[in-house]
């Protein structure tokens, strides 16, 4: 049985700016259990950052936490522990969390690192903040780390300076620094969408590689179905601040249920379609200082039925690892089907991966 | 799902029907948002410093206006026997305060004196600031003088954000071999100590509220031209600025239609900053000296005149030293207000 | 998509050399020639340092060319322009960039951003047209008229993009320079702009040239495409070509590196990789040669037979 290492319950976020009060999250649960790799996929204003910034504790100062608990299971001097990091003051987070258990890396290697400190500095750094661990020893594990993430010569990389890399060498410093305290949690927000594309690849198989020696599990933030398909075992997909359908990677790219996921499925290009236009979702994704009456998908919606207009969906479970939240599900649902072009990629998935399995 | 929601769909099992399209939304919405003043205008009137410097700008600025004409009195009226009289305000009179005697240290003591009451005719006279030396209304002087400090001021930093503004714009702007040119002559400029270049100006000039002003503007602009320049080199390679020169617009066009706007928040606050110094120039320049000539007024020629009653009569010097150290403190809190609220990033300037 | 017999962009052998140093200066674009005809789409294919945006700006004359010539409708662009050649220049050839959030001036209106190509060249003849036109663009990018007062700040990314579009498509342009324009969009956004350019080319015939690092989208609107690497362009051919028949080992792993929707595969597969410094290849030794059709790849004679003769689709896909 897998233990679980966060939890997050009806999770609420509401920013103060000067266009008003903006809910970016209005209720997620979230659960990750250990080994584990869980993406959250959704676009800009979904709330997906927001979420796991609230987890690390470095929301910006016009945000408030209007409900819902973090619970983070973890060794606190020997004993196995479950909080709510919720109740951690900033600088409790800072001192026992950040970095040391939970550690996060970001999209942008370039500002992600400081110009003016060495490479080994930089990874040293948290090592000698959070454990006082003598010079000489961080240094080693810091060449163990170089190593680890596949830098070439890491001993003389040590000295160099961050300008003096490529951005995927960058992306490999930063990965090498968020894993130098050893935290249980990695949360990855969008690690890959400043990098090449030849890149993109080396640096999720990196993770993955990383992820089977040590045992960390780790949460993707992305919008790129692609990075979903490639590294995750449990997807949530986020829309207008709450998840509209979670599963299994199997669950939604082969039995989606969600109208948005599929709009999202079909928007990415398929190498194989021919298709003279490409189906994509119409609308924009709503302006979240507004309130949200009824399903806020509903404008953007082509299978969306009369009570949408009214009460929002809650999240109807379909299996037990999969559940969407829309009306279509419910028993009073009428009868449909999936768009011809989704409906025809599906199968087509199906076949190749029946083929790739036997030869 | 929860009950009562289960209760509440009950009602409404006809609702789950196909709504066919109707729904989509192609229009968007817009974000709403405040216009781009009333935005400034709210963040400065957070600052609490801002709003005490511009409340009390404006109320100099007032009485600069209205004062000389309430008091009653001509700026450089000299009237005889009333020299040297301590202020004299009519309410304040009854509480002990300002009641027109002062305390005169003698060598054999001291003394109280009250003139208003030695001279003819005393009980009516009034002069709320005193008078200095050669009988003249101190409080129609000081808002005189406030005046004129005030116009040079103020012309004198327009003047320097017209050539500053352009100058900058121009030598970022092009860049090469021009910025080059144009930044090495002003590097020469400004290795000449500004007192200098202000004296010998004023003397070849002759001292006169014009030739002053014009002395101010030429030392200022520079700070103002490097401001415009660091700005329009942030701002030449952006996509809006690439995208004008792609449909072909002229350059003067591109800098003064699409970059200008741009930068004015950032010539706004140097501005704000350079009134102060300005001032305090123009009251250095008088002090010395080489300022307005009489029997015009500024704020520091009263205080380079009153001077030299400091141990005798030194309520004169204290108008024109209160009314120009607010000024300066005044525009300064502003200006700390304004960049704090337009531009965060400026703050070492 | 007619394909007339006069290109409408030629560039040939351009060189773009920018000086960093006295000592070292970067070729961003080393020899690259294509050509684009009327109511067609090129897409030019690249990752960082593959010199694409510099061709991009180039073209339209943002920078002055070090060497190399550029023929649009017939006149050529490379050089010193007079008055004529350089107004059919600016008002028959425009750009949409890539950053929607810079590439609207944030102190203009949209009515005024919009119109800013009919202000320059003077193509109105009063106030109301000029409106009237800018109203009539803005509804046929699917923005409301309503908007024509408000600020950028005031939009999200894929309504400025519109905008940044409606600003190139006012002028009717015979071509027009994409500089990674969906980049910077939500992935839903893509699709919708992505479409809404198609549908503009049915209806204008405007030619495309589409800079882009992503291969699947470049695909969906490209009719042919070039690759771009290190400022040479090693491979070039339709779509169809290309994608089918992919010779050269960065096509290769350009190809290899987009993922599958389909987890089962996708996870289980590696992308093929190539280094252009251990590869063995030097760009400046090959010259293209054509292998079929209107494909090109470029290489050295040894190099290309190597290519055709050991040729497997397997290998750049890793399945099927």
């Amino acid at each position: 049985m897998k233990e679980k290492v966060l939890e997050v319950r009806d999770l609420a976020i509401t920013f103060n700016t000067s266009a008003g009060k903006v809910k970016a999250v209005r209720g997620v649960d979230l659960d990750l259990y250990k080994g584990e790799t869980v993406a959250i996929v959704g676009e800009s204003g979904s709330g997906k950052s927001v979420t796991t910034k609230a987890i690390m504790g470095i929301l910006s100062n016009n945000g408030t936490i209007d409900s819902g608990e973090i619970h983070y299971t973890f060794e606190k001097e020997g004993e196995e522990v479950t909080e709510n990091l919720l109740n951690f003051s900033k600088k409790q987070m800072r001192k026992t969390i950040n970095g040391k258990h939970i550690a996060m890396i970001f999209q942008d290697p370039m500002t992600s690192l400081d110009p003016t400190m060495s490479i080994g500095n930089q990874i040293i750094e948290g090592m000698r903040t959070h454990y006082k661990t003598k010079k000489k020893i961080a240094q080693a594990k810091a060449i163990k780390l170089l190593e680890l993430v596949g830098i070439t010569d890491p001993k003389s990389r040590m000295k160099n300076y961050p300008h003096q890399l490529s951005g995927g060498m960058r992306q490999r410093i930063v990965i090498a620094i968020a894993l130098a305290c050893d935290p249980d949690v990695l949360i990855c927000d969008e690690p890959t969408t400043a990098l090449d594309v030849t890149i993109q690849a080396k640096i999720l198989e990196l993770i993955q590689d990383i992820q089977k020696k040590i045992g960390i599990s780790v949460i993707y933030i992305t919008h790129d179905l692609g990075v979903v398909a490639k590294v995750a075992e449990y997807v949530n997909v986020m829309y207008a601040g709450k998840i509209v359908e979670k599963g299994t990677v199997d669950d939604i790219f082969y039995e989606p249920k969600h109208p948005y996921t599929w709009g999202l499925l079909l928007a990415m290009p398929d190498l194989e379609t021919n298709t003279e236009k490409l189906v994509s979702i119409p609308g924009n994704p709503p302006n979240m200082s507004h309130d949200i009456v009824g399903d806020p998908f509903y404008p953007r919606n082509k299978y969306a039925l009369h009570i949408d207009k009214e009460i929002e969906p809650p999240l109807i479970a379909v299996s037990e690892t999969h559940s969407a939240a829309t009306w279509l599900l419910s028993e009073h649902g009428p009868e449909y089907s999936l768009p011809t072009e989704l409906q025809a990629r599906i199968t087509r998935m199906k076949e190749e991966a029946k083929h790739y399995a036997a030869g | 799902m929860d009950k009562p929601l289960n209760q509440i769909i009950q009602n409404k099992v006809a609702d789950f029907t196909f709504v066919g399209q109707k729904n989509i939304k192609v229009v968007d919405e817009v974000y709403e948002e405040d216009s781009y003043w009333k935005q400034l205008f709210k963040r400065i009137a957070k600052n609490k410093g801002s709003v005490f410097g511009f409340i009390m700008i404006t109320l100099i600025a007032f009485m600069a206006l209205l004062g000389p004409v309430i008091s009653g009195y001509d700026f450089d009226e000299q009237i005889a026997g009333h020299e040297s009289m301590a202020p004299r305000i009519p309410v304040l009179e009854n509480l002990g305060v300002f009641d027109g005697s002062e305390t005169l240290k003698t060598s054999t003591g001291e003394l109280v004196v009250n003139k208003y009451e030695t001279i003819e005719g005393g009980e009516e006279v009034y002069h709320w600031f005193g008078t200095d030396v050669l009988g003249r209304d101190l409080f129609t002087r000081t808002w005189i003088g406030t005046r004129i400090s005030l116009y040079i001021a103020l012309v004198a930093v327009i003047v320097d954000v017209f050539i500053g503004m352009s100058y900058g714009m121009i030598s970022g702007y092009y860049g090469g071999k021009v910025d080059n040119i144009m930044q090495r002559s002003v590097e020469v400029l400004n290795g000449i100590p500004n007192l200098v270049v202000v004296t010998l100006l004023i003397i070849v000039l002759k001292p006169g509220l014009m030739s002053i002003t014009l002395a101010i503007a030429i030392t200022g602009w520079i700070g103002m031209s490097r401001v415009s320049r660091a700005s329009m080199l942030k701002l030449k390679e952006s996509e809006y600025v690439l995208a004008a020169r792609t449909m072909g617009a002229k350059d003067i066009s591109i800098m003064y239609k699409d970059i200008l706007p741009n930068i004015f928040s950032q010539l706004l606050i140097m501005s704000m900053f350079s009134i102060p110094s300005a001032i305090f120039t123009e009251a250095f320049l008088a002090f010395v000296g080489i300022g307005i000539p009489v029997p015009m007024a500024s704020l520091g020629s009263l205080i380079s005149e009153n001077f030299k009653s400091l141990t005798t009569h030194f309520y004169m010097i204290v108008p024109p030293v209160l009314v120009l150290a607010l000024l300066m403190l005044s525009f300064n809190l502003l200006a700390d207000g304004l960049r704090d609220a337009l531009d965060p990033t400026m703050k070492e300037v | 998509m007619q394909q007339a017999n006069e290109p409408l962009l030629e560039v040939k052998d351009l060189k773009q050399h920018f000086k960093v140093s006295r000592k070292f200066t970067v070729k961003a674009v080393d020899g690259v020639s294509f050509k684009i005809y009327p109511g067609e789409t090129y897409g030019l294919v690249g990752e960082s340092g593959s010199g694409k945006s510099t061709i991009g700006r180039s073209v339209i004359r943002l920078h002055e060319l070090t060497d190399g010539e550029v023929l649009f409708k017939g006149k050529d662009i490379s050089k010193k322009m007079n008055k004529d050649t350089e107004r059919v220049l600016r008002t028959n050839m425009q750009m949409i960039f890539q950053d929607p959030m810079a590439s609207l001036n944030p102190r203009k209106n949209v009515l005024d951003s919009v119109a800013q190509g009919l202000d320059i060249h003077g193509l109105y003849k009063n106030q109301a047209e000029r409106n009237e036109r800018v109203l009539e663009i803005l509804e046929r990018v699917g923005l409301s008229k309503e908007f024509a007062g408000r600020y950028p700040s005031q939009f999200s990314g894929g309504q400025r993009q519109r905008i940044g579009i409606a600003r190139a498509l006012i002028m009717n342009p015979d071509l027009i320079i994409a500089d990674e324009a969906i980049s910077a969009l939500d992935v839903s956004i893509q699709a919708q702009i992505v479409n809404l350019m198609k549908e503009i080319q049915e209806e204008t015939n405007v030619a495309y040239l589409f800079i882009a690092h992503d291969l699947s989208m470049v695909r969906y609107i490209s009719d042919r495409i070039g690759v771009l690497h290190l400022g040479h362009m090693i491979e070039t051919g339709t779509t169809e070509e290309i994608f089918s028949k992919p010779l050269h080992p960065y096509t290769k792993s350009l190809l290899s590196a987009i993922p599958h929707p389909n987890p089962i595969i996708e996870q289980k597969r590696t992308a093929l990789s190539y280094d252009y410094a251990t590869s063995g290849l030097d760009y400046s030794e090959g010259s293209l040669h054509n292998v079929g059709g209107t494909h090109e790849v470029l290489g050295t004679d040894e190099e290309v037979n190597n290519w055709l003769n050991k040729y497997s689709m397997k290998e750049v896909i890793g399945v099927r």
